[in-house]
């Protein structure tokens, strides 16, 4: 590392889930940070928008993070619209209450086929391509649901502490390729998701959804926050950390109670 | 154009490597930095060397010494908004055989100094309205590391002071976090690997080389303290933040 911060000035990203909440958040600031950006989506036409709010040297493509063959697709055409890819943002997720053994099987599937397969695929797909550029960034988005255990979100709580693993391992793996691996762990974030969520705890919860932010993380959050970590550990600012986790919380998981 | 512009910060125990890169990163992104170190000479040096606004000599162990530190900061900068708990110390020893004095040596420097800062450095942000606190952990306070017990646990002391303290100082928005390095290249680990060699039978830079793929240096824990200072780690708080190149991350 060599002082001031560098941010992304001249880097090529790809982010999945770039169509909306955090993934749309990663991928302006990004942008505005000087990275060329690659906006995936499995809604083309939220990546496209997104990518045609972000002017010149963005670019979309449609991409459904379960096929291995798309996401082989997606960092191909990164690599032909970009030159290149420099970082790697496995952001694209979904969510599924329900009680964990009142479940169906098809969701649980469904979410280990997009929250763990599909970072897995997108490690694998975009490896070839950071070596090729001589090594690179992998973020991974985790969540604090991989620290703990959240009533109703069993499946997704599982997911996530799986990519938690899949992170520290393939920084391993991938250390001597000149590839860093981290994650980040996002608390409650002003997302859809966490509008869904709202929905889903009515009558569940003893207090307010609203209650339940102020007093579990202090206030609020968004995703231009999260975005701000996933940036710098995407970029060379970030050196000599890989395997890591970056909780994103204001404290939420500091706290005993 | 620095991230930290305008933003007035105090850094502990800066003659020591780690100390003084963070003390050159804060003030690379525009920070006016205020830097201590219990030796008053090598600190003026220190800080002549890097820019830093001002020098006070200040032993982290003790209040008076420590508020005169922080008003010195907060005279120069009109308010306090970052401080670095840096200042540490290591005794290379088997646990059993250190004597309580050995002991206290380290915890007194590592966790009660961590603590000491951390007191001064939070009254003065929650008058100037809000800040950012980063202590030096290390890996060794979420690890065992044989034959350094007392650097251990103190290391320990600082994440857990760290997160109480966020949740405290959250409200008045004050966030507090735990930077854990990996074995870094600085003098004091230099001074103590024939010592652990002499009382493990293994050679630190063969182990580290395969383990953590070589030393870090000092610079890359500044980018990372940098970064916990700024408002850019707006949602960080309460949390540990590891800089090891991967080396806890793997459990061979």
């Amino acid at each position: 590392m060599s002082l001031p911060v560098k941010d992304l000035h001249g880097k090529r990203l790809h982010v999945t889930g770039a169509g909306r909440g955090i993934g749309e958040a990663i991928a302006r600031l990004a942008a505005e940070r000087g990275a060329r950006v690659m906006c995936s989506d499995v809604d083309a036409d939220a990546a496209a928008r997104v990518a045609g709010e972000l002017g010149e040297g963005a670019a979309a493509t449609s991409c459904d993070v379960s096929s291995a063959e798309q996401l082989g697709a997606a960092v191909q055409a990164t690599v032909d619209a970009l030159g290149g890819l420099d970082a790697m943002v496995n952001n694209a997720g979904i969510e599924i209450t329900a009680p964990l053994v009142e479940m169906e099987e098809s969701d649980f599937d469904r979410i280990m086929s997009i929250n763990v397969k599909g970072v897995f695929l997108g490690m694998k797909a975009a490896v070839p391509a950071l070596v090729e550029g001589g090594g690179g960034t992998i973020v991974n988005l985790a969540s604090i649901a991989g620290t703990g255990g959240v009533p109703m979100l069993g499946a997704y709580c599982a997911s996530k502490a799986a990519v938690l693993r899949m992170t520290e391992t393939a920084a391993r793996e991938l250390r001597e390729m000149g590839i860093r691996v981290n994650a980040v762990a996002p608390g409650l974030i002003g997302t859809g998701m966490l509008d869904r969520l709202e929905s889903a705890y009515e009558g569940v919860l003893p207090i307010s959804w609203d209650e339940v932010i102020a007093t579990k993380q202090g206030r609020p959050a968004t995703a231009p926050e999260v975005a701000e970590a996933v940036c710098y550990l995407a970029s060379e600012d970030s050196t000599f950390v890989t395997g890591a986790t970056f909780v994103l919380d204001n404290a939420m998981t500091a706290s005993a109670l | 154009m620095g991230i930290l512009d305008g933003k007035t910060a105090i850094v502990t125990g800066a003659v020591g490597s780690i100390g003084r890169a963070c003390a050159e990163g804060l003030i690379a992104e525009g920070a006016t930095v205020v830097v201590s170190d219990l030796d008053a000479a090598a600190i003026e040096k220190a800080a002549e060397e890097i820019g830093a606004a001002r020098a006070i000599a200040c032993d982290v162990r003790d209040d008076a010494p420590m508020a005169a530190f922080v008003e010195g900061a907060v005279e120069i900068g009109g308010g306090l908004d970052i401080a670095v708990a840096n200042a540490g110390v290591v005794n290379v020893a088997p646990v059993v055989e250190n004597s309580l004095e050995d002991w206290r040596s380290v915890t007194s420097v590592n966790l009660d100094g961590v603590f000491v800062t951390l007191k001064h450095a939070a009254l003065a942000m929650v008058a100037s309205g809000g800040g950012s606190i980063v202590a030096i952990s290390s890996i060794t306070g979420k690890a065992g590391y044989p034959f350094a017990a007392s650097y251990a646990a103190a290391k320990a002391g600082v994440i857990s002071l760290c997160r109480t303290a966020a949740l405290e100082l959250r409200e008045p928005g004050v966030r507090v976090n735990a930077v854990c390095p990996g074995f870094i290249e600085t003098p004091m680990v230099g001074a103590n690997k024939d010592r652990f060699a002499e009382l493990s039978g293994l050679d630190l830079d063969e182990l580290l080389e395969q383990a953590q793929g070589g030393y870090g240096k000092p610079a890359d824990v500044a980018g990372l303290v940098t970064f916990l200072a700024s408002e850019r780690a707006s949602l960080c708080s309460g949390g540990t933040y590891t800089v090891d190149n991967g080396l806890t991350a793997s459990l061979l």
